[in-house]
């Protein structure tokens, strides 16, 4: 047990540096916008002096390492900037759409999940077998779906026709919320299901062939427990880790499905955050889709390392 | 981070060295010519038609015509008109002729640098390599999407902006394939071979080592172009790739969108369009990877 605390505790460590290294990132890359940040909040006709103080109150005018230093400070002390447009906290707007987002894309993760594992299994049944060519074929068909296109077509297809969904917007009420998440999660779904299948059935395939099934075959394990008991555990790890770099992919997925669907998430916060030219919200959002990347890593290792022994001792 | 963070590539296992692993099969052997020859195909079709755009159809893509928009497909306009009476086919034709060119320069352009750094990185080590690899994590525990939005909007809209973003953002997979390919060339015998013959450096990794690494590259390479079709279509869906009225696939969706009850086409044709190309290049780096697989 202790053990396995430590080793959280060391992966937690582990992402300090790399959390600065994001807001390093974060700030260096929104500084080589064109324009002048303090112009733009200052307004286009306002006089050289009043940019300079709104400057000043924004700190542009210290040198780059002080103002990394103060932005640390800042987002440490939880203040994620205040929007140059609305006035409104980064923050509250980021803990306003956090939901949605995370609504959409842990759902659209699920579904995969659910649809990866029995194709899975059915193509590596038998390598090669017209149920495999299938399913790899409709992977390979898969990967080319432009996202923003399947959403398009679930909401020309499937919500307007039958009216079950929301064709925009998420609606009133709890209910409402959930129909609304069922297409764009889909859609998710559908845009990481790929590789994800690939993964698990070129696993499945080589766990077909290891040693220690073949010693459980002959012991006499057969069928359903010999899938359960030997391959499809050993096959966890692998699929976790394909899971975690596709969960990080849905959540681009989960931009366009925001757009598409007019779903009020981070998404969609992001795409107008900087179509309206706004510094201080677009940087909130690298910084909380940067984050959420990386926890979505640390639970991906930790998961491996509770799954398997092996990851604890050597990692 | 050292589990996971390898494989975030945009394409996920795509590619991956997994599959190689099963031996050899006359069934898949055939099957990956089937691949190769269909995925040649579509994408050699697609190259035809942006290079016969303006013979084929007789509009300009961008010439507006208010008062014939959104309509249905008739003599003068095969597949109808957009939403400012531009002709859907001509802008179909022509988006081949903006989507395909910057869909391989920004596969190439990575692959480019990430080679010459994963070369130099291999071969050399050191600090240099210490130092690509730290930038390189950093790059992958980005959501790669988000900095490319990132990059897109601090650069400004337009192709420019595009080839930094995808270029970098890409050039961290292939400098980790190249260099975990040098690495493991160069202890050969050929490598310490050449070296006792006296070659310098650049003409043993010119020579000896980069040719070796160019198979693996070309596979990832093929598979990646499917990640460019869609992405650069995705971005000017977003709007923040290439904007109307210039002709592009995911911008005429996105523009259609609004008349997808009346006028379903415009937003149809243009998805179905990226998709083909899409899996005409994915067969390709499928049947690549299998007839790798099977040496």
């Amino acid at each position: 047990m202790s053990g396995r605390f430590a080793f959280v505790l060391r992966r937690l460590l582990s992402l300090l540096p790399l959390l600065l290294g994001i807001l390093l990132l974060a700030m260096l890359l929104l500084s080589l916008a064109p324009g002048d940040p303090a112009r733009q909040v200052a307004g286009p006709r306002a006089p050289q002096s009043e940019v300079d103080e709104v400057a000043r109150e924004l700190g542009l005018d210290r040198p780059v390492v002080e103002r990394y230093a103060l932005y640390v400070a800042q987002v440490a002390s939880g203040d994620l900037g205040t929007s140059v447009k609305t006035g409104q906290s980064v923050g509250d707007q980021v803990v306003d759409q956090l939901p949605v987002t995370l609504a959409v894309a842990s759902l659209g993760v699920l579904l995969a999940l659910l649809v990866t594992v029995p194709l899975a299994v059915a193509a590596a049944r038998r390598p090669d077998g017209p149920v495999d060519h299938l399913i790899r074929l409709l992977a390979v068909f898969g990967i080319g779906l432009p996202t923003f296109w399947i959403a398009i077509m679930g909401i020309r297809f499937i919500a307007l026709p039958t009216g079950w969904f929301p064709v925009a917007g998420t609606g009133e009420g709890a209910g409402d919320f959930l129909r609304a998440l069922v297409l764009p999660a889909s859609v998710v779904a559908i845009s990481i299901l790929a590789p994800m299948v690939r993964s698990l059935r070129a696993t499945m395939m080589e766990l077909e062939e290891a040693e220690f099934v073949l010693a459980a075959r002959t012991l006499g394990f057969r069928g359903g427990s010999l899938l359960r008991r030997f391959q499809l555990r050993n096959a966890v790890p692998p699929l976790i880790t394909v899971t975690a770099a596709q969960a990080g992919y849905a959540l681009f997925g989960t931009v366009v499905v925001e757009v598409a669907f007019g779903l009020p998430g981070l998404g969609q916060g992001l795409v107008v955050a900087s179509s309206t030219q706004d510094f201080p919200l677009v940087q909130g959002y690298v910084i909380v889709f940067a984050v959420l990347v990386v926890l979505l890593y640390l639970v991906a290792d930790v998961l491996n390392a509770a799954v398997d022994p092996r990851v604890r001792i050597t990692a | 981070m050292s589990t996971v963070s390898t494989s975030a590539s945009p394409l996920g296992a795509i590619g991956g060295a997994t599959e190689t692993s099963r031996a050899a099969r006359p069934r898949s052997r055939r099957a990956a010519r089937i691949k190769l020859v269909v995925g040649g195909v579509i994408v050699a079709t697609y190259v035809v038609l942006a290079l016969l755009a303006p013979w084929l159809t007789s509009h300009d893509p961008t010439d507006q015509d208010i008062l014939n928009a959104l309509q249905a497909p008739s003599a003068t306009h095969p597949l109808g008109t957009d939403e400012a009476g531009r002709d859907e086919l001509a802008r179909l034709l022509y988006a081949a002729r903006i989507d395909l060119p910057i869909a391989f320069l920004v596969t190439v352009l990575p692959c480019l640098l990430g080679t010459a750094l994963g070369v130099v990185c291999g071969y050399l080590g050191g600090w240099f390599d210490a130092l690509v690899m730290r930038v390189s994590d950093l790059l992958q525990a980005f959501p790669t999407y988000i900095l490319m939005i990132v990059l897109v909007f601090s650069l400004g809209h337009g192709v420019r902006s595009l080839l930094i973003a995808f270029t970098v953002v890409g050039w961290v997979v292939y400098a980790r394939l190249v260099r975990a390919e040098v690495l493991r060339i160069r202890e050969a015998g050929y490598i310490t071979a050449a070296r006792t013959a006296g070659f310098g450096t650049p003409r043993i990794i010119a020579r000896h080592v980069l040719p070796n690494t160019l198979r693996q590259t070309l596979i990832y390479l093929t598979s990646d172009l499917v990640f460019a079709v869609t992405a650069l279509a995705a971005f000017s869906f977003l709007g923040f790739g290439i904007q109307q009225p210039t002709p592009e696939w995911g911008a005429m969706t996105a523009a259609a969108q609004p008349y997808m009850t009346t006028n379903m086409s415009l937003t149809v044709l243009p998805g179905l369009v990226i998709t083909v190309l899409a899996l005409g290049f994915a067969l390709l780096g499928d049947g690549l990877q299998d007839r790798k697989g099977n040496r």
